[in-house]
């Protein structure tokens, strides 16, 4: 579904992405596991387009996206959900929902069908963006790029700084958007979360991938994990 | 001070709102999509006002065509300079085309002002609005009622484009969070031109309703650029409804400022505007994201 092979980045002058290489399987949800700083965030922009590849390829269901615009990027079906998450404030639920939408998509994920999985929503769909809570902001941002048709999700930490009953709540809807054959690469600090919803690990460190293992085998690595995640 | 005098100074304040509101619009707009000010937006609007002088003298003296074709000619002027020159600095950081926009400026007053002088030029008022309506209360010239009557048309469209159709929902969005828009896979280089052309336009409209009013020279836009820049903070950067409620605004302490004490009237609206912000830094719609 998705590959990543020795990619580089850099900021300016300096060097974030060193050789990162990795592939989340069609159907899986991967996390991608890190400390603060490891270029967890810069892999994420990297794969979106926003952050130039300077060396090394990136594949999509089986398509060259290295250095592809941003937004043909998400047209063939990737959906970003940033760390910030990036609700439009001024525009209603509604408006946000809807203007991933282009004219004559025939939607998989019509608006009903949104609202079905996020109906509180629904019961917000005049509010403006800035009125929302910060847990239906996450809702809002994940139920945004379903109407894009994703075939493979992107999320930055979505559970920061939320309660634990809504960081459920999250994780029932990662497995059900699973359910419904929906990839998903996930950058968590929560590794408890991630062990919850995820088929798969990563864990980068310093701009390299430096652990890769299935959910059984990282739920039972305490080494690599105080290693690297300290915990 | 008769109320005759004073419901008179009110109405100026209203003409000059209007013109404020029709460039402070383009001017957030574009910087809502682009993270920039655009320091030729003055200049964009003195390019109306000669524009319409041109057609008028050189080629049919009749204005309402210009008013039709300026600022369809205005728009589609903005449009090229997005696509040949800003377009071509949006991955350097914001500062270098905000010198590029202060560089058009200074080209285009300079252009003007080799083509027709330094002096300015001569611009009547159209014959069908000379003279006065009878509001029931003072007589006030046709041509300004008029303006006020295209200003309000306009600013109402342009609200209604903004509201209602999804282009502008996507002009809306992009001047939350530009970034976020490609994201979402749309091709936001289209609507940086759209945006660009859109507020030019706007800016040009201005220039051919300020023409009969207002003195035709080179740097008729520089005064008026400053008193936007004005607007704009005091209504919250980016945001348009601030925009028209600060326009008018401002506008209005001019005119009242003219009637207190004119030699202070334009320095009135720093010191409101240094007030106002001492107690709401984010402007009347600002929004906190901005000051990042
Ligand atoms: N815009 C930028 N310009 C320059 N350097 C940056 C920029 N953004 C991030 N960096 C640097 O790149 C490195 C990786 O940052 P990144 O945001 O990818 O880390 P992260 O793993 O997402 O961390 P966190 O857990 O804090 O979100 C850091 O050292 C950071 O300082
Ligand atoms: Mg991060």
């Amino acid at each position: 579904m998705l590959e990543l092979e020795d990619v580089h980045s850099h900021y300016g002058g300096s060097h974030i992405l060193k050789g990162i290489t990795f592939r989340v399987e069609k159907g899986q949800v991967a996390t991608l596991l890190g400390r603060n700083g490891a270029g967890k965030t810069t892999t994420l922009r990297t794969i979106m387009g926003l952050v130039p590849v300077t060396k090394g390829f990136i594949k999509f269901s089986g398509e060259d996206i290295t250095n592809k615009k941003p937004y043909r990027i998400a047209r063939m079906g990737v959906g970003y959900v940033p760390e910030e998450r990036a609700v439009f404030p001024s525009l209603s639920v509604y408006e946000n929902l809807t203007l991933p939408m282009t004219k004559g998509q025939s939607g998989l994920w019509s608006i009903d069908k949104v609202y079905s999985f996020f109906p509180i929503l629904k019961t917000r769909g005049l509010h403006r963006g800035s009125q929302l809570s910060g847990g239906e902001q996450q809702m809002l941002v994940i139920a945004r790029i379903l109407t894009m048709n994703v075939r493979l999700i992107i999320l930055d930490e979505p559970t920061e700084g939320l309660a634990p009953m809504l960081v459920r709540e999250i994780a029932q809807i990662v497995q059900e958007l699973k359910k419904e054959g929906i990839s998903m690469l996930v950058v968590e600090q929560n590794s408890r979360f991630a062990e919850e919803v995820a088929d798969h690990h990563f864990i980068i460190y310093n701009g390299r991938i430096v652990y890769s293992g299935s959910n059984s085998e990282f739920k039972t690595d305490e080494r690599i994990k105080s290693q690297y995640l300290g915990v | 001070m008769n109320l005759q005098f004073v419901l008179m100074q009110l109405f100026n304040g209203l003409i000059l709102g209007s013109l404020y509101v029709l460039l402070a619009l383009g001017l957030s707009i574009i910087f809502g999509m682009l993270g920039i000010i655009n320091f030729a937006h003055g200049a964009f609007f003195m390019l109306g006002a000669y524009a319409a002088y041109t057609i008028t003298s050189y080629v049919i003296p009749n204005f309402w065509l210009a008013l039709i074709s300026v600022p369809v000619l205005m728009a589609i002027f903005g449009a090229f300079c997005e696509m040949l020159l800003f377009r071509r600095l949006y991955d350097l950081p914001p500062l270098y085309i905000m010198l590029l926009t202060f560089g058009l400026m200074l080209v285009l007053q300079d252009a003007v002002r080799l083509l027709f002088g330094s002096m300015g030029v001569p611009f009547g008022t159209p014959k069908s609005l000379t003279g006065m309506i009878n509001l029931g209360f003072m007589y006030y010239p046709s041509y300004r009622i008029f303006l006020i009557a295209v200003t309000s048309l306009t600013a109402a469209a342009v609200w209604l484009f903004l509201t209602r159709t999804r282009l502008g929902c996507i002009i809306r969005a992009g001047t939350d969070n530009p970034r976020m828009l490609q994201a979402l896979g749309i091709n936001i280089s289209k609507t940086m031109t759209l945006v660009v052309g859109m507020g030019t336009g706007l800016a040009g409209l201005a220039g051919v309703l300020a023409a009969p009013i207002q003195n035709v020279r080179p740097l008729m836009g520089m005064d008026l650029l400053v008193d936007c820049f004005v607007v704009v903070v005091i209504g919250g950067m980016g945001s348009l409804g601030g925009s028209v409620v600060g326009g008018l605004i401002v506008g209005q302490i001019i005119a009242i400022g003219v009637m207190v004490w004119p030699p202070m009237a334009n320095t009135l609206i720093y010191l409101f505007m240094a007030a106002f912000l001492l107690i709401r830094p984010r402007g009347l719609f600002g929004r906190e994201a901005f000051h990042e």
